[in-house]
């Protein structure tokens, strides 16, 4: 406790400090360099002429030159692909200056543009992680779920129990649940809510979305085990506003604004924010979507029933306030994040358990202050410092006295609450309070020109209460009393260049440690009844990693990571909802080496370009932690899962021709096997080394996109795609057990979107059609639970700049 | 006038029919013993000699497998590649019937079982008709009835039932009954147990249990009788013979001799419905609706180990096997799946318990043992061992090993039934 508020007392001096830091130094040129759509570009050389000095531009597309005596400089900025850019710059003592350089695109340079004119994204790709980057600004016109839009990419899995706000699973690799951590512009979203979650965000709010897999940087933080998915939201450096709202089937509306406001002084005003609605009111039929006869069998023919309790509502409103891009930072930003939930809950484990009164709400408030910059008191220092308190509040409301057929009409006779299973019932209306302290320091020191130390330091810690009025219910008990949690992550990085620009290696540590105060409700010491205790537990670890890439004569790139890693309990895990998930104050942190070796190739044909990637992956993972068998199909909770080892291979293929067609393929085959030798009661385990159950192995997706403006030459953006998804059917239980024929099985999914957009006046206006599920296909992500059907939207978007 | 003849005819028919099936039924109604090639019990009920073939259903990693096998004293049998994904949590078996409660589903589903050993699903009721949730106490009451009970809403006084007909398989009646409730103590719960129909009453155990205190509520041992077929006039029995509960729902815990005579098992363990107490076998007599009060069985204090007496099948002469796990080897009720369990030797009529010295193992929680052929059959699983279906000659008290189960501990059965002869 005390280190964490030494270390929130550091960040606070930093932060008002930085300013007396920079009046020591001489002038300094800061700027960005982006193309005309406003895209960073990294990699660029940037030059003053008469000055002696230069550097190229980062990731982001930024600059600093210091250092600088005062004078009058030809400034000069090049990069491949892009005209040269020059422009004249007037440097004062006590004014330190900032620019924003635009290039334009080298029309007859095409061919050459994807060797050295590295955007962003293209910067983030070429990492020596397993990384794969989503353009968000490419799809910004598209009424896109980003589940799907993640579901799509080489490794991820994403399983979804319903519709629009429904629970979903990431798996990176195999590696899924909470193994795989989101941030949202580098920051971890693992307290933020289900409000403030990544399927939320309107694509038009969003520059990228990276995806790490297996291995992370150190500058994310954080325990990421099985991947970390970073969402960065847009940063645009000119002004903008930017409208949408698409309405489709289901009665789903999905609003977003994004903007940004700056005055030449440096004052900044933006925002983030979004609106989420849907019935969800989709069909659902088939086994256990059923109505009993008076004879209690089925009625025949498993007729088509809506769903009745899953409507969605929920809204995320972020806004920042300070400064951005002025000579003492690049940016300081006090923030306020405020989201919303309120949604049914349609059905249990099954679509058997029908719900028709259970409701789920929840609210959350969270200010925030960033301050970051390039050059902090010394020239080759960069900071990125954030610190947050957030409130969470989470409510289940199970107060219904009737259990509901799939017809909507309810049972003659009077129940005792929804939830909880086959096990006795008890009405609740539970709430939890959480409080949560988020800080983040992430300092990068240049050695020289080709090297870097990057230390990150991440503190987590949550308090929770909760109450619940009426519940009598024996599991919930341990939720009335408080519980703590917290976690500490700090690691640090060594990249080294060598061997002209061919070789990166990145060698890096970092320590995990966490401390919890649960309560817990169970016998103690051969007591004949659970009392209530408190348990405190305690861990921690330490990972070491490596990073490298080796260009091979400009023709292959071979990428190869490796880590041996932690991640520690989060929450949900070991505190519990309150509702269905109880705590698991006994959890320890999941381990897992994790390696991952990757070939990359870029053919050339004219205007024709094919990326194509091959990769392979292993995952040995020590202490899983995962959702257990619900008790009677009510409650459950997480467990450790002794050893899991996963192996893979995947293959990437993107094609371009001209500037009108885009084709990508991927396909994934993981194969995860269970190594626990001993069951929990300590017997042999009779599936040890059987592949993992309920989970699948086979993956594959493609897309099509055609520029349809560029191979009919018209003068607006017009727009066309298709995609489909495979995923092979997978087991239920353990593949080994039982008679192939008779097992419980997730069937095969294969299923096609596809839409148009349209946009003209420079983008300024776009509408765009879409459809998902095409063929309307009944589809299951998990066993028994249906997810929606056929799916038309429409979206119309505004865009000033 | 005319509306009192067509009256008075409906009711002298319905009379008459009531009659007639009363006549006819009631024999099996009564007394299993009376119901041909029967077994005796309410774990199941079907040929005693002849079988083709036995299923063996098994809890293995999570699932439910049932698969069956051509004999239970040799050969081995393994779950891999075998047996149906079946998600079971309350098996009962009659005839040449499996009958299971598919959690995930809700579904109450009937397996058939062929002379050829094949084993496949025929029908399946939707619980949902019934109670909101599953059907936790199965009752065999006669040759073509089940009567099933699951809880409405627990903690208030009311449990669903429903009588279900066997030869079609189809729910006849149902309806709610009343179980014991004190508004004054909303936190104490009764969980319904097995039963049986008996001169027109039928007679089910239970169990109480505080969740405010999280303990169970005892006061003696008590059970509810009720009208049968009206399944109203509730009433509760008591004995003070020993202070737990009697008839637990999911176990053998219920069974019935030649003479037509009710013995209960009553589990008075601090980890099982009782207190710590002396856990015994408790008898109801013949067309009686009391406990009988001369008659207790003390299985404990012969045994020692704080011994609770699990399950009990009636095999012939007054002898039954029954299944003891012992408390003293316990920390907590999840320790009943370590190898804390043992078999016991009733002798009814003496009131007598002799050790059968079988391997520890979590024996007392294979929910269905066998009774077939004179011998009684179950599981003996211990933890990090080897497994097998155990033949135990109740005369002698003597064992043997039969068939291995592949996956040793990890395996736990269920159910062995047998299936129809040649």
């Amino acid at each position: 406790m005390q280190f964490k508020k030494i270390f929130l007392t550091a960040i606070l001096l930093a932060l008002f400090s930085c300013c007396y830091a920079q009046t020591a130094s001489k002038i300094l040129l800061t700027g960005r360099v982006t193309d005309t759509a406003g895209t960073a570009l990294a990699g660029a050389t940037v030059k003053l002429i008469g000055s002696g000095k230069q550097t190229i531009t980062d990731v982001n597309g930024n600059f600093t030159l210091s250092q600088l005596a005062p004078g009058t400089y030809k400034l000069k900025v090049s990069i491949i692909g892009y005209l040269v850019g020059e422009q004249e710059v007037l440097l004062q003592n006590g004014s330190p200056k900032q620019l924003v350089v635009q290039l334009k695109e080298r029309r007859h340079d095409l061919q050459t543009v994807n060797v050295q004119g590295l955007t962003v994204v293209q910067a983030t790709r070429k990492q020596p992680f397993a990384v794969t980057v989503i353009d968000a600004k490419k799809i910004a016109e598209r009424d896109v779920d980003i589940n799907r839009l993640l579901d799509g990419q080489s490794g991820i899995r994403v399983q979804e129990s319903g519709g629009l706000g429904s629970e979903f699973n990431y798996s990176i690799h195999g590696l899924s649940g909470k193994a795989v951590k989101f941030f949202v512009d580098g920051i971890p979203m693992e307290s933020f809510g289900k409000s403030f979650s990544i399927n939320n965000f309107s694509a038009n709010v969003i520059d990228r979305i990276e995806v790490y897999k297996g291995v992370n940087p150190v500058e994310l933080g954080g325990d990421a085990l099985g991947g970390a998915i970073n969402l960065i939201t847009r940063s645009d450096v000119k002004n903008y506003l930017d409208l949408s709202h698409s309405y489709g089937s289901f009665n789903t509306n999905r609003s977003a604004i994004s903007g940004k406001w700056r005055h030449r002084s440096g004052f900044t005003l933006q925002t983030n924010s979004f609106y989420n609605y849907s019935d969800n009111n989709y069909q659902v039929w088939g086994p256990t979507v059923e109505v009993a006869g008076e004879d209690g069998r089925p009625i025949p023919g498993f007729p088509r029933f809506r769903r009745f309790n899953d409507d969605y509502r929920s809204y995320t409103v972020k806004a920042d306030i300070g400064f951005t891009n002025v000579g003492w930072a690049d940016q300081l930003l006090v923030g306020i994040t405020k989201a919303d939930q309120h949604r049914g809950i349609q059905t249990g484990r099954t679509m058997a358990y029908v719900y028709g009164d259970v409701r789920y709400r929840e609210d959350f408030l969270m200010p925030s202050v960033r301050y970051s910059k390039r050059g902090f008191i010394d020239p080759k220092l960069n900071i990125d410092a954030y610190a947050s308190y957030n409130k969470l509040n989470g409510t289940t409301i199970d107060t219904g006295s009737y259990k509901y057929k799939w017809n909507g009409e309810t049972f003659d006779s009077r129940v005792n609450g929804e939830l909880g299973g086959i096990r006795s019932p008890a009405k609740t209306i539970y709430t939890f309070n959480d409080r949560t302290t988020l800080g983040r320091l992430n300092l990068s020191y240049a050695l020289a020109q080709q090297q870097r130390l990057n230390f990150n330091y991440t503190l987590n810690n949550t308090s929770r209460s909760g109450s619940d009025a009426i519940s009598t219910a024996e599991w919930a008990i341990p939720f009335r009393l408080p519980q703590d949690m917290s976690k500490q992550v700090a690691g640090l990085s060594y990249e080294a260049i060598v061997l002209n620009d061919r070789f990166t290696n990145t060698i890096f540590v970092k320590h995990f440690s966490y401390h919890a105060k649960a309560s817990v409700y169970d016998y103690n010491n051969g007591s004949q009844s659970k009392e209530l205790f408190y348990r405190d537990t305690r861990d921690d670890a330490w990972g070491l990693g490596y990073a490298g890439k080796f260009a091979f004569d400009g023709q292959y790139l071979l990428k190869f990571s490796a880590e041996n890693t932690t991640r520690l309990p989060e929450a949900l895990e070991l505190l519990g909802d309150g509702s269905t998930i109880l705590n698991s104050s006994s959890l320890k942190p999941e381990k897992s080496t994790n390696i991952n070796l990757s070939l990359h190739k870029t053919f050339g044909w004219g205007a024709r370009r094919l990326q194509a990637s091959v990769g392979t992956f292993f995952r040995n993972t020590r202490n899983l932690i995962w959702l257990g068998e619900s008790d009677l199909m009510g409650t459950a909770r997480y467990e450790n899962l002794d050893q899991v080892r996963t192996m893979g291979a995947e293959l990437e293929l993107n094609y371009a021709h001209n500037k009108w067609l885009e084709v990508s393929a991927n396909t994934t085959y993981q194969d995860i096997r269970n190594r626990q030798r001993f069951e929990p009661n300590g017997a042999m385990s009779i599936v040890y080394n059987d592949r993992l159950r309920n989970i699948p192995y086979l993956l594959a997706n493609g897309e099509i996109r055609v520029y349809l403006d560029q191979a009919l030459h018209l003068k607006n953006k017009f727009t066309f795609y298709t995609n489909t998804h495979f995923v092979q059917r997978y087991y239920l239980g353990w593949p080994s057990l039982g008679a192939a024929d008779t097992k419980l099985v997730i069937p095969t999914q294969f299923v096609q979107d596809a839409g148009l957009s349209y946009a003209l006046q420079q983008s300024r206006y776009s509408i765009s059609l879409a459809c998902r599920n095409l063929f309307d296909r009944q589809v299951f992500d998990n066993y028994l639970l249906q997810k929606p059907g056929r799916f038309f939207s429409l979206k119309l978007r505004y865009l000033i700049q | 006038m005319l509306k009192f003849l067509k009256r008075s005819s409906l009711t002298a028919i319905a009379g008459l029919a009531f009659f007639i099936a009363a006549c006819t039924s009631c024999s099996k109604d009564n007394s299993a013993t009376e119901c041909e090639n029967c077994n005796t019990g309410n774990n199941g009920s079907g040929p005693q000699t002849g079988a083709g073939a036995f299923t063996v259903a098994s809890w293995t990693a999570d699932l439910q497998y049932v698969a069956s096998v051509p004999s239970l004293t040799s050969g081995s049998l393994t779950f891999k590649g075998k047996g149906l994904e079946a998600n079971g949590s309350r098996y009962i078996w009659h005839k040449q019937y499996v009958y299971l409660m598919n959690l995930p589903m809700k579904r109450f589903i009937q397996y058939e079982m062929g002379v050829d050993g094949s084993l496949k699903e025929k029908a399946y009721i939707l619980t949902d008709g019934v109670v909101p949730n599953y059907f936790q106490s199965l009752n065999i009451v006669n040759d073509n009835t089940m009567l099933v009970l699951g809880a409405l809403e627990a903690n208030s006084g009311t449990v669903g039932w429903a009588r279900i007909n066997l030869t079609e398989f189809k729910v006849e009646a149902k309806g709610t009954m009343a179980v014991p409730y004190d508004a004054a103590k909303p936190s104490v719960n009764y969980a319904v147990g097995r039963g049986f129909v008996d001169n027109g009453k039928f007679i089910v155990g239970g169990y109480f249990y505080n969740s405010a205190t999280a303990a169970y509520d005892v006061d003696g041992v008590r059970a509810l009788v009720y009208d049968y077929p009206a399944m109203t006039n509730m009433r509760v029995i008591k004995t003070n013979a020993t202070a737990g509960g009697v008839g637990y729902d999911y176990l053998s815990s219920l069974t019935t001799d030649e003479e037509g005579n009710h013995y209960f098992v009553a589990s008075a363990g601090k980890f099982w419905t009782g207190t710590g107490g002396k856990s015994g076998v408790v008898r109801i007599k013949k067309g009686a609706a009391e406990f009988d009060p001369d008659y207790f069985l003390d299985v404990t204090t012969p045994l020692g180990k704080q011994a609770c007496l699990m399950g009990i099948n009636y095999v012939s002469n007054g002898i039954a096997i029954g299944s003891i796990q012992y408390e003293e080897m316990m920390t907590s009720v999840r320790d009943r799946l370590k190898d804390v369990g043992q078999l016991v030797k009733l002798d009814l009529r003496n009131k007598t318990a002799t050790l059968i010295n079988t391997p520890l193992s979590p024996v007392a929680m294979v929910r269905s043992p066998l009774v077939y052929g004179g011998k009684y059959y179950t599981s003996i699983s211990p933890v990090g061992a080897d497994a097998a279906i155990y033949e135990v000659d109740p005369a002698s008290g003597s064992f043997k090993r039969g068939l291995a189960l592949d996956g040793g501990g990890s395996v736990s059965v269920q159910l062995i039934a047998p299936h129809p002869g040649k």
